[in-house]
């Protein structure tokens, strides 16, 4: 039951980082392919964007072992 | 001043874990745990031989033992990951020890220093010793490309506080990265006494640039009627207030996370190997035990592909860190 609760919370955590990173990824792409001599502006808002993003996805994996103290 | 608050903070930790999880252990926990226990620390002879379960009937067990767990009688046992006292045994929140990570957020700052000594003690135009251009073009990556590019014109004036900032998350972060070191930034002691320190440095620069009033002033957004104007105003000085919690959640979970899954592999890759050692040693059904031991090299392979990973990772973590002081610090410096 606990590997069950352990691998809802990151599953759930996971899925709106998940779409909100591809999102991301993907009009970056778009922005550089439409504007390549921003390419370094647009890699900056990029990562940025991704590491909040990302934050998310790894909140709900620590917030799961810190809550739980166990597997 | 840093350490100090570091060991107050982290010290706590370990207690409002067992606190929470000793409440929330239920029954089938406390089973799970007290078969830890009685395994633990002689998985290498039980394992294997004892049931047929596979090697990952050994994992929870093992992953415990790397982030540390709550038995039945509500006791905390501290795993490789978890805070604790660098000679062992317990200590108080109020007491002032050297933990694991302090101990080696110690040596990073030794490290740095020394690093930076090196770097700047043949100075020149042109530098022909490789440590000098390296730190010279990270330097010159965080004045130009994180302090001008997000506060403008008088960002090399804030360089200084952006590059200690900068260059204390790189050196900790990396340091964590080699095998038996730790993170000093993997803690949350440590990282909320960073945010903290960027909290008060940029309030410190928007009273002083804006004066005590007109800073106070711009957190309301221009032209908005009365009532909305003040709970406008409330919340963001609330967000402002949360930069704190904000800045170091995002450090110390990227840290620590990625040290978990780094060693869940490392756990996974070490498992399936546990037998054919045992059958190498025993000197029966080799051939058996090696064919079991092949998803090892696919655990080693995707533990080798995760370091690469997290290299990227300590860096943009590092780099994330001084942008979003970077933009505090230019939202507060300037009226807008």
């Amino acid at each position: 039951m606990n590997f069950i609760g352990f691998a809802l919370l990151y599953g759930l955590a996971v899925t709106a980082p998940a779409i909100t990173i591809g999102l991301v990824g993907s009009k970056s792409a778009e922005s550089t392919a439409r504007q390549p001599e921003m390419a370094g502006r647009i890699f900056t808002v990029f990562i940025l964007s991704a590491a909040f993003v990302e934050a998310l996805a790894l909140l709900g994996f620590v917030l799961g072992i810190m809550v739980q103290g166990k597997l | 001043m840093e350490a100090t608050e570091a060991a107050g903070v982290t010290a706590e930790a370990p207690a409002n874990t067992t606190a929470v999880t000793g409440q929330a252990a239920g029954s089938e926990g406390q089973a799970a745990a007290t078969e830890a226990e009685a395994t633990h620390g002689e998985v290498k002879t039980e394992g294997g031989a004892a049931e047929g379960g596979g090697p990952l009937s050994h994992l929870p067990e093992a992953v415990n033992e790397l982030v540390g767990f709550t038995d039945e009688a509500g006791t905390f046992h501290p795993g490789a990951l978890s805070t604790q006292v660098i000679s062992g045994g317990d200590y108080s929140p109020t007491q002032f020890v050297v933990t694991n990570y302090v101990f080696f957020l110690g040596i990073s700052i030794v490290l740095l220093a020394v690093v930076m000594v090196m770097a700047v003690r043949k100075l020149a135009l042109v530098p022909k010793n490789k440590l000098s251009n390296a730190v010279e073009a990270l330097s010159q990556f965080v004045r130009d490309d994180i302090a001008v590019a997000m506060i403008g014109h008088d960002g090399p004036k804030y360089f200084p506080f952006l590059g200690t900032i900068f260059f204390f998350i790189l050196v900790n972060n990396i340091l964590g990265l080699i095998p038996g070191c730790k993170p000093g930034t993997g803690t949350m002691g440590v990282t909320v006494a960073l945010s903290t320190t960027v909290f008060i440095f940029f309030n410190a620069v928007g009273f002083k640039n804006q004066g005590f009033l007109g800073y106070f002033k711009s957190f309301a957004p221009k032209g908005v009627p009365f009532p909305i104007n003040v709970i406008v105003w409330a919340i963001e000085v609330f967000s402002s207030f949360l930069r704190i919690f904000t800045l170091a959640v995002r450090l110390y979970a990227n840290m620590y996370a990625g040290h978990i899954i780094l060693g869940i592999f490392a756990i996974l890759t070490a498992l399936f190997t546990e037998p054919l050692i045992e059958a190498i040693q025993t000197g029966h059904n080799v051939g058996g035990a090696a064919l079991g031991a092949l998803p090892s090299i696919g655990w080693l392979t995707l533990m080798t592909a995760l370091y690469c990973l997290e290299i990227v990772v300590a860096f943009v973590q590092a780099y994330v860190f001084t942008i979003l002081s970077a933009v505090y610090i230019g939202a507060a410096a300037h009226e807008h």
